[in-house]
């Protein structure tokens, strides 16, 4: 159907029968029809030069169902920032809205949904069930129709505007809901979800006659006249890195908004760098002061296909944080939400505020913007949320070391700034090696109870005796013996069990050494081993004192199993002393074992001791640190 | 008009905290200790350090010469 403009008379067709409203392409005027007739709205501004893959008559599928996009309409957030909305007509000819922003790309349908929420129930970051699906509310606002083009299925003035809530649903799944002109109203429900651009597989199109902007533009600072490059379309607020003038971009026309005091960023703008296999470009620096003390810089990054991401610098640590969906974050307790598998514990609640701003930035961000937050983490993770009346956003940081940094410019750029203290999300490194040895010394004391229980300590035979001091008057028959010399009854000795041979002796203030041997009467092989005892005791200044309680114990090695006999030869300063001795096998050596546990657990133990330090000096700068890590001088628990 | 491909935002997942070289050297340390014990406890070979020989085939040819045979033990041994 081709009716004459309103406005200038010139043709404008509607294609489709349901579409209700056709922007003239000569005079921009949005021509409405209606059963009573053709009638103009008003005109829409051009649209604003944004670089997109979309563009009007391009045709695509989505659901296996082919589309064209036969209208599209900008809006504008009432914090700055642009968005497009495509009106796509699918070929069952049902209506399918595409939204585009800052590089996501969304694909929404109508849909008939009862006991919707009213606008001014709607609690940013709360939770909601709408037509079936779990949903947070990332944002709600109003916003503003700034210009349109081509054919809408629904009655678009121009200027207006209605009050709207974006709901994000785990699994990319989307939803907004609109209110139309008044908050009051009852809302119509969009639900769809995030789309890659592939998947759309679109084509053709006409080459559009909006200016196409280039990836990155170069606008003249109004204040210094110094040259200033704009990567991203999406650009709504720059620093002047000359004179640090404050300038909204988000135009044609640029404007100067504030002066401050000219900042340069550590990071040169324009500088590449490299995280996670993808190149960005930093674009802007924002420096923030959180609780009025702790000063931090974001660098934000950005590339064509991905969109934007953050590498923040705070006493020295660097994160790269990359922005999630509010639905994919669900509240556990007062302190501790989850994410992707994990519980992230509540480390701090702080206000920021804007310091400085050099370069670009996305949102119309202004010199003392302040915002709340709060930060969770879970080593080296760090969950971020950032939130006012009408969004909320949510971050997740990755704790990235200076060497990492230092790679991931090329070398180009370097940290200079030393790591202070302990990083809220700073990883400890040796977290696997103090698992791995406590894990070691539980298998260890495990080993020693199942030796002790199975250590059954047999008694194989006893012999007793008695040193005398020999006065030679003759000497030895070297036929006979020594003197001093005893020789036990023959014994059984099993093999692959420990020997221990207990000597006792009665001796005070004395000592008796001996020799012994175990010879085995089969193959004449013995093994040597000696030993001493001694007691001494006595009083000195009126205490009484001891040393030496008589007795000793020689541990040998298994010996081959067979009979055995005991030689032992004795000295002693003792003009008499009787001795008993008792040999066992199998014994359990609980003074080896302490040992060896010493020194197994050795690494465990000064690891742990390290660890503990660490986790203490990350938490005594919380206010919510867990009862464990509080120190003495560690904040309340400011709930 | 270009079709570049745009990847979707997926949210990125929960990283794992590296580890050091520290944790090699732990498990070494740990499992040299811990295997060193169970071998020489259940084995029998926890014992110290001993000499051994053998009776000469002298003393060994005569019935009871181990128990007369002078290469045994001489000397002081000990005491205070």
């Amino acid at each position: 159907m081709i009716v004459a403009c309103p406005t200038c008379g010139a043709g404008v067709e509607f294609r489709f029968d349901d579409s209700l409203t056709r922007v003239c392409d000569s005079c921009r005027a949005a021509v409405l029809r209606s059963d009573r007739g053709i009638e103009s709205l008003g005109q829409f501004a051009d649209l604003a030069p944004l670089a997109s893959p979309l563009a009007l008559f391009a045709e695509g599928r989505y659901g296996g169902v082919g589309f064209m996009l036969v209208g599209c309409a900008q809006l504008r957030h009432p914090k700055g920032g642009i968005w497009q909305e495509w009106y796509a007509k699918f070929d069952s000819g049902q209506w399918g809205w595409v939204s585009e922003a800052q590089g996501r790309y969304y694909v929404l349908f109508e849909q008939v949904a009862s006991a919707l929420p009213a606008y001014a129930n709607l609690e940013v970051g709360g939770e909601l069930e709408v037509a079936g699906q779990r949903f947070v509310v990332a944002e709600k606002s109003p916003v503003e129709y700034a210009a349109a083009r081509g054919e809408i299925p629904f009655s678009l003035r121009p200027g207006s505007g209605y009050y709207a809530a974006d709901l994000s649903g785990e699994r990319q799944t989307f939803a907004t809901l609109d209110y139309g002109p008044s908050s009051q109203e009852e809302p119509s429900l969009y639900v769809g979800r995030e789309v890659a651009l592939a998947e759309l597989a679109l084509r053709g199109g006409e080459s559009s006659d909006v200016a196409s902007p280039l990836p990155a533009r170069r606008i003249a600072c109004p204040e210094c006249d110094g040259s200033i490059d704009i990567r991203a379309a999406e650009t709504e607020r720059v620093g002047c890195p000359y004179c640090g003038a404050l300038l909204r971009a988000d135009s044609e026309v640029i404007k100067l908004l504030r002066k401050q005091e000219a900042v340069r960023s550590p990071i040169p703008l324009g500088t590449t760098c490299r995280f996670d296999g993808a190149e960005y470009v930093v674009i802007g620096c924002i420096q923030r002061v959180a609780n009025g003390f702790w000063e931090f810089t974001e660098f934000l990054l950005h590339n064509a296909t991905l969109g934007f991401r953050w590498l923040v610098e705070a006493q020295g640590h660097w994160s790269f944080v990359t922005p999630v969906s509010p639905a994919a974050v669900h509240e556990i307790d007062s302190r501790t939400v989850g994410y992707g598998g994990a519980r992230f514990a509540l480390f701090e609640n702080a206000n920021y505020e804007v310091r400085s701003v050099v370069g670009e930035c996305y949102w119309a961000v202004k010199i003392g913007e302040q915002s709340s937050g709060s930060d969770y983490i879970v080593p080296p993770n760090m969950l971020s949320c950032e939130r006012d009346d009408s969004e909320v956003n949510w971050s997740l940081g990755r704790y990235v070391s200076q060497a990492e940094v230092t790679r991931a410019f090329a070398g180009v750029f370097t940290p200079t700034t030393y790591p202070i203290d302990v990083a809220p999300h700073q990883p400890f490194l040796h977290r696997a090696a103090v698992k791995w040895s406590g894990i070691g010394v539980v298998v260890f004391l495990l080993l020693g109870l199942v030796r002790a229980c199975t250590s059954t300590a047999d008694r194989v035979h006893t012999m007793s005796g008695r040193h005398e001091q020999q006065r030679r008057v003759t000497a030895p028959d070297p036929n006979k013996p020594p003197d001093n010399v005893f020789f036990s009854d023959p014994f059984t000795l099993k093999g692959g069990r420990n020997v221990a041979i207990r000597l006792e002796a009665s001796v005070s203030n004395q000592w008796l050494a001996f020799g012994g041997d175990l010879i085995n009467q089969a193959t004449n092989e013995f093994v040597m081993f000696d030993g001493e005892v001694e007691r001494y005791q006595g009083v000195t200044d009126g205490e009484a004192w001891s040393e030496g309680d008589g007795g000793t114990t020689v541990y040998l090695d298994a010996v081959p199993p067979g009979d055995y006999v005991l030689r032992l030869e004795t000295q002693s300063d003792a003009p008499q002393a009787s001795f008993s001795v008792a040999i066992k096998q199998n014994v359990f050596r609980w003074k080896r074992f302490l040992w060896w546990l010493a020194i197994v657990s050795a690494p465990f133990v000064l690891l742990g001791i390290w660890a503990f330090m660490f986790e203490r000096k990350r938490w005594s700068a919380s206010d919510f640190a867990p009862a464990h890590w509080m120190t003495s001088g560690g904040g309340d628990d400011d709930e | 008009m270009t079709n570049e491909p745009t990847i979707p935002h997926r949210d990125p997942p929960v990283t794992k905290a590296p580890s050091s070289w520290l944790r090699f050297a732990a498990l070494l340390w740990v499992a040299s200790g811990v295997g060193y014990f169970a071998f020489t406890t259940f084995t029998g070979r926890d014992g110290q350090t001993v000499e051994k020989d053998s009776v000469p085939a002298s003393a060994r040819n005569s019935p009871g010469g181990y128990r007369s045979f002078h290469f045994w033990h001489g000397g002081y041994h000990g005491g205070k």
